[in-house]
């Protein structure tokens, strides 16, 4: 994903929890102080003496409080005699300008400070006259008075379950009505339970009211944020294609001032990357020293020694020429050819590892291959009187690679069959057209083969040189190794099976 | 030796650095009855007329223009066929020699005979293209188009299978053809069988053949090849 749209997400995942959360918090601070206000008012009401003591019980007898018992919200105005007598001292009654529906008990009562507005009450802090009711309730959470309305469900399971105060608000008409229920801040009063309830065209607060300013301000944030990021985006961008044209490898040019002469994170980056290349590119520089210089060395050595070896190879066809046959010559001749064929592996080897050997998109003309690799083996077949036979098809077969190694690979099929056969044995190279434009190229020798516990893991033995090396002492190991590795370069399947006459069959073939 | 001296076997253009090896490998050239010139550094064989020779083995590592150098020039005026010798076993090498235009590539250490059998296989290649409708091999005589074989002048009849088989045979001779190939070819599965059948229509045929039965010979895990015998 692109830096501004990473930048975008991350920002709408932290900044859209935190807007709800902040919007939720701010409702409920706000519902709060409403439920704060509209309590005030009630209970200012009540202890001022402002409502009628029978609108909280038909016995006459109006509130009372406990002894040292509180409202934490105003005087203690209550004298503390018993509940329940219609004689005793209740909250100071005020008819003033409070009145009564006369049938539900309810009350319109202005608050402190509040003016009078027809037995409504204007409610605090807010612009607009609230109509506030005071409802009573026993302790069972009936109505005091008969008439009036029952208990919010709700606030009845609140206070059941011990809240000291419960609200819940709803539609009425075309207004809201918050209503607050706790229970009577006095004793002994067939009033146990108070309700206090305001209305007004608007709700109170919800989060939603400040769902929509936080996610305006915060898209307002977000917007400039992303705009602001361009330049950030350019210069990573601007970055990103100087550093593609470039490699480690290739060179460890200084990147341009643009880039390296800032001071923020950027050039952090940049001057970071550019450190790193020039690291790599030394290591990489000491690293191709060395192995050019091992190239030489191997070029030079293989140089070196294939000349005289050839000239020994000369001395040794002219004694035999002379009729100088011996099995001390015999020996001389194969070891000579042993030699050569070490001495060619090891140089393919050497460069197969260092990867330098690039497989050519070439078209190989495989019976070509045959031929020549025959050809070379030809004179030593003949020498160790063996019959090395071989057969292509009429019509050429070709194939994608790399003809340098493909010969070497069969060359090393074919060495291998003549060395571990004898005298009067057959070796024969078969290329075959199969049908799907495929090919078959087989190696096959009536020598002593291979054990069958080592057949099976031939491949996987000759696919590391070293192993193959240490399985095969005798140099075999090397040029199976080449043969694997050839073979899996040029996506060929190779086999290694028994002749029917006992000895080794080697198979090539394209992979599927 | 001068190039214009009357050669049995062709002759060819030797250029080769080392002294040993290039005396060596002109000896056995001129054994094998060829006639050799032989030139040690690059910048003689970029000047050297081409024309009296029938091959070039040439060396890449020379003093002067580098063997690659010279194939180049060599291919830019001349079909000769050039065979290229060398100790460098680069692959790229070859690779390269073989795209400048090189017929064949001989990686130093080698055997005299894996060179004479390099060269003559190289000199003897058109003769092997020249195809003919009968083909005289010894005192067999097969006439591919009039479908009528021939020992000694007197006419073989063939059946259609035994036929065939001496045909695709005669049509390659010296060469082995592998035995499953050459089945497909001549047997019609639902008539003549398979290849296991092959055998048995080889054996027919040999016996046909009589003194020229010599000829089919079977070649060890190919199959047959068509070839006079002494």
């Amino acid at each position: 994903m692109n830096l501004r749209p990473r930048l975008l997400l991350t920002s709408l995942t932290v900044a859209l929890p935190l807007v709800a959360g902040a919007s939720w918090l701010r409702a409920r601070q706000e519902r709060e102080a409403e439920i704060e206000r509209v309590l005030a008012v009630g209970l200012a009401m009540i202890e001022g003496g402002e409502l009628d003591r029978e609108h909280f019980g038909g016995d006459g007898r109006g509130p009372r409080r406990g002894p040292g018992r509180s409202l934490g919200r105003g005087p203690d105005r209550f004298d503390g005699s018993p509940p329940g007598r219609g004689d005793s001292e209740g909250p100071p009654r005020q008819r003033g300008d409070n009145e009564s529906d006369g049938a539900g008990g309810r009350r319109r009562q202005r608050g402190p400070g509040s003016t009078s507005d027809g037995g409504r009450l204007r409610g605090p802090g807010r612009g607009r006259p609230d109509p506030v009711e005071v409802q009573a309730y026993n302790g069972l959470f009936e109505p005091i008075r008969d008439g009036q309305p029952a208990l919010h469900p709700d606030l009845v399971e609140a206070l059941q379950t011990g809240s000291t105060r419960a609200s819940v608000e709803e539609r009425v008409t075309e207004d809201y009505e918050l209503t607050v229920a706790m229970p009577a801040p006095w004793l002994e009063a067939p009033v146990t339970y108070i309700s206090v309830s305001r209305r007004h065209p608007e709700p109170s607060a919800r989060p939603s009211d400040y769902l929509t300013s936080g996610l305006l301000a915060g898209g307002l944030v977000l917007a400039v944020s992303f705009l602001a990021a361009g330049p950030l985006v350019g210069r990573v961008r601007r970055l990103t294609s100087a550093l593609e044209n470039r490699s480690p490898i290739d060179g460890g040019a200084p990147l341009p001032p643009s880039f390296t002469d800032g001071n923020d994170e950027v050039t952090e980056l940049a001057l970071a990357i550019q450190s790193s290349y020039a690291a790599t590119h030394e290591a990489h520089g000491e690293i191709a020293a060395r192995e050019q210089t091992l190239r030489r060395f191997v070029d030079n050595t293989t140089h070196d020694v294939a000349v005289p070896l050839s000239v020994l190879q000369s001395h040794l066809s002219a004694l035999i020429a002379e009729g100088r046959e011996s099995a001390s010559l015999d020996g001389a001749v194969q070891e000579a050819h042993y030699v050569a064929s070490i001495l060619r592996n090891l140089s393919t080897v050497a460069r197969l590892e260092a990867g330098e050997e690039k497989l050519e998109s070439a078209d190989v003309d495989l019976n070509a291959v045959v031929e020549r690799s025959v050809a070379r083996h030809q004179a030593i077949a003949l020498q160790a009187g063996i019959h090395l036979e071989s057969s292509v098809p009429e019509e050429a077969v070709s194939m994608l690679g790399n003809v340098a190694l493909l010969e070497e690979a069969l060359s090393n099929l074919v060495h291998n069959s003549l060395r571990y056969n004898r005298p009067g044995g057959h070796v024969a190279v078969v290329l075959r057209r199969l049908p799907g434009e495929t090919f078959e190229l087989r190696v096959a020798d009536d020598g002593p083969g291979i054990e069958d516990g080592v057949l099976n893991t031939l491949v996987q033995r000759a696919q590391r040189s070293d192993q193959a090396r240490a399985r095969f002492p005798d140099g075999r190991g090397l040029g199976l190794h080449i043969v694997t590795d050839v073979a899996a370069r040029h996506s060929l399947e190779i086999t290694f099976g028994r002749e029917a006459s006992g000895g080794l069959e080697v198979t090539l073939r394209p992979r599927a | 030796m001068n190039a214009s001296q009357a050669i049995s076997g062709g002759a060819i253009l030797l250029v080769e650095d080392d002294a040993r090896l290039g005396a060596q490998t002109e000896d056995s050239l001129r054994e094998a009855g060829f006639g050799v010139r032989w030139l040690v550094t690059g910048d003689e064989a970029l000047d050297h007329d081409l024309a009296p020779y029938s091959l070039v083995v040439l060396d890449l590592m020379l003093p002067g223009a580098h063997g690659l150098d010279v194939l180049k020039a060599f291919r830019q005026r001349s079909a000769v066929p050039i065979l290229v010798l060398s100790a460098m076993q680069d692959a790229t090498v070859r690779v390269r020699a073989l795209e400048l235009g090189a017929d064949d590539y001989l990686t130093k250490p080698f055997w005299p005979a894996e060179l004479l059998a390099r060269v003559q296989a190289r000199l003897r290649r058109p003769e092997l293209a020249r195809v003919s409708n009968t083909l005289i091999l010894g005192s067999l005589e097969v006439n591919l188009d009039g479908r009528r074989v021939a020992v000694g002048g007197e006419e073989v009849t063939l059946t259609r299978v035994e036929f065939d088989l001496l045909a695709e045979l005669a049509r390659r001779p010296g060469l082995a053809l592998e035995r499953v190939d050459l089945a497909e070819r001549v047997l019609d599965p639902d008539r003549d069988g398979t290849a296991r059948t092959l055998d048995v229509h080889v054996s027919r045929l040999r016996k046909k053949l009589g003194a020229c039965s010599g000829y089919l010979q079977t070649v060890w895990g190919v199959g047959y090849r068509l070839e006079e015998s002494d």
